[in-house]
This record gives structure tokens, C-alpha cells and sequence, in this order.
């Protein structure tokens, strides 16, 4: 019985890794050339790139990275969502004061953006803390 | 779970590396499952059984929590 792989190949990675560095490039050349901070495009690179870094395959894909990449996953879902709501409601509904430059809210590109930076780092903790011996 | 994969694998002369390679998991699995820090599926524990020549109920067992 086998499993079902993530979607990418393990070289799509290098590919993620290069659309988001461009993102956070293409973000710095905005603000010097406009002088404008400009994150949703950032959040648009940093989606489409952490997309293809959290899924595509691992180097060795079994079923626990497959199984600590759904942790990893639930995890974010649920502190981006809690962050993106409590931003929303202080920002948007609220009306608190922010400094200049700051967002007002977080959009569909910068939740997925967010939610994919947790799931990413998350899981490469997870796979840190459950390879390595400490506490044994 | 616990489970006797170490002591086993001593037993006969095996790696991590090559008990991996056997059951086709990473290395990095064998040793979370070693250290208890991730319980294998009842497929992937069959196959580290056969790989050990164990039966899979010498190898694992239950702990009272589980």
C-alpha cells in the first residue's frame, strides 16, 4: 500500500526558495525606487515560492514527514487564522492607531503567506526535534 | 510504544542506515522511532519485523498511556 507523495519534485524547493528571495528583492527595489512598502507583492512572492518549498517532496519521503508535515500544517492554519483575525479586528474594526507604512489589514495573499512561513519553519523544528537525540 | 528496534538491530548486526534502506524509510525515521518519538504506522512496523526476523509483537508493545 502506498502512500500518496506531495505534488513537487524535491528540486521544486530551489525553484520556492528563488521566487521567494526575488519577492523580498522585488520588495526592496519598490521601497528605493517609489519609496513604498509593498506587501502584498511580497506576500505574493513569498506565497507562491513557500508553496513550493512546503510541498514538494523531501529528500526521503516517508510517512513521518508526511505525518510531521500535517502537524506542521495544523499548527499554522490555526496561529495564522488567530493572528490574521486579531490584526483584522484591532486595525480594521477596532481602528487602533498604527504607525505610517503600517497595513491595515492582512489580505488572502498575506494570510497564505503567513500560513505557509509557520507550516515551513514548524516543520523543520518538528523534524529537528524528532531526529535529534536530546533528552534521551 | 516502546519498542526493542535497537537492541535488536544490535542483535543482528544491522545500521540504522541499513535497516532504513530495508524497511525504504530515512534514517532520520529509525531513529525517531527508536527514541520513541514517533509511532510507525501498523504497515511500516510489519516491514521492521520482517526486517528484523521478529515477530512485530516482540518488537513493539504498548505502554498503559497508549
Amino acid at each position: 500500500m502506498k502512500q500518496n507523495s506531495f505534488p513537487y519534485a524535491y528540486w521544486v524547493k530551489i525553484l520556492g526558495i528563488a521566487v521567494v528571495l526575488s519577492g523580498i528583492v522585488l520588495f526592496f527595489a519598490k521601497r528605493h525606487k517609489m519609496g513604498i512598502w509593498d506587501f502584498n507583492e511580497l506576500a505574493t512572492g513569498m506565497s507562491w515560492g513557500l508553496l513550493f518549498v512546503f510541498f514538494s517532496r523531501e529528500k526521503a519521503d516517508d510517512e513521518m514527514i508526511h505525518s510531521l508535515k500535517f502537524r506542521a500544517l495544523t499548527m499554522a492554519v490555526i496561529s495564522a487564522f488567530s493572528i490574521t483575525h486579531l490584526y483584522n479586528y484591532l486595525f480594521l474594526n477596532r481602528r487602533l492607531e498604527r504607525p505610517d507604512g503600517i497595513l491595515l489589514s492582512i489580505s488572502a495573499y498575506q494570510f497564505l503567506a503567513l500560513t505557509l512561513l509557520i507550516a515551513t519553519g514548524c516543520f523543520y523544528y518538528l523534524k529537528y526535534q524528532a531526529t535529534s537525540n536530546k533528552g534521551e | 510504544m516502546r519498542n526493542s528496534i535497537k537492541v535488536e538491530r544490535a542483535r543482528q548486526n544491522l545500521t540504522q542506515a541499513q535497516l532504513a534502506e530495508q524497511v525504504k524509510v530515512a534514517r532520520q525515521t529509525i531513529i525517531a522511532i527508536e527514541y520513541n518519538k514517533f509511532a510507525p504506522s501498523v504497515i511500516l512496523a510489519f516491514k521492521i519485523a520482517n526486517a528484523l526476523h521478529c515477530k512485530i509483537e516482540d518488537i513493539f508493545e504498548l505502554e498503559d498511556d497508549d
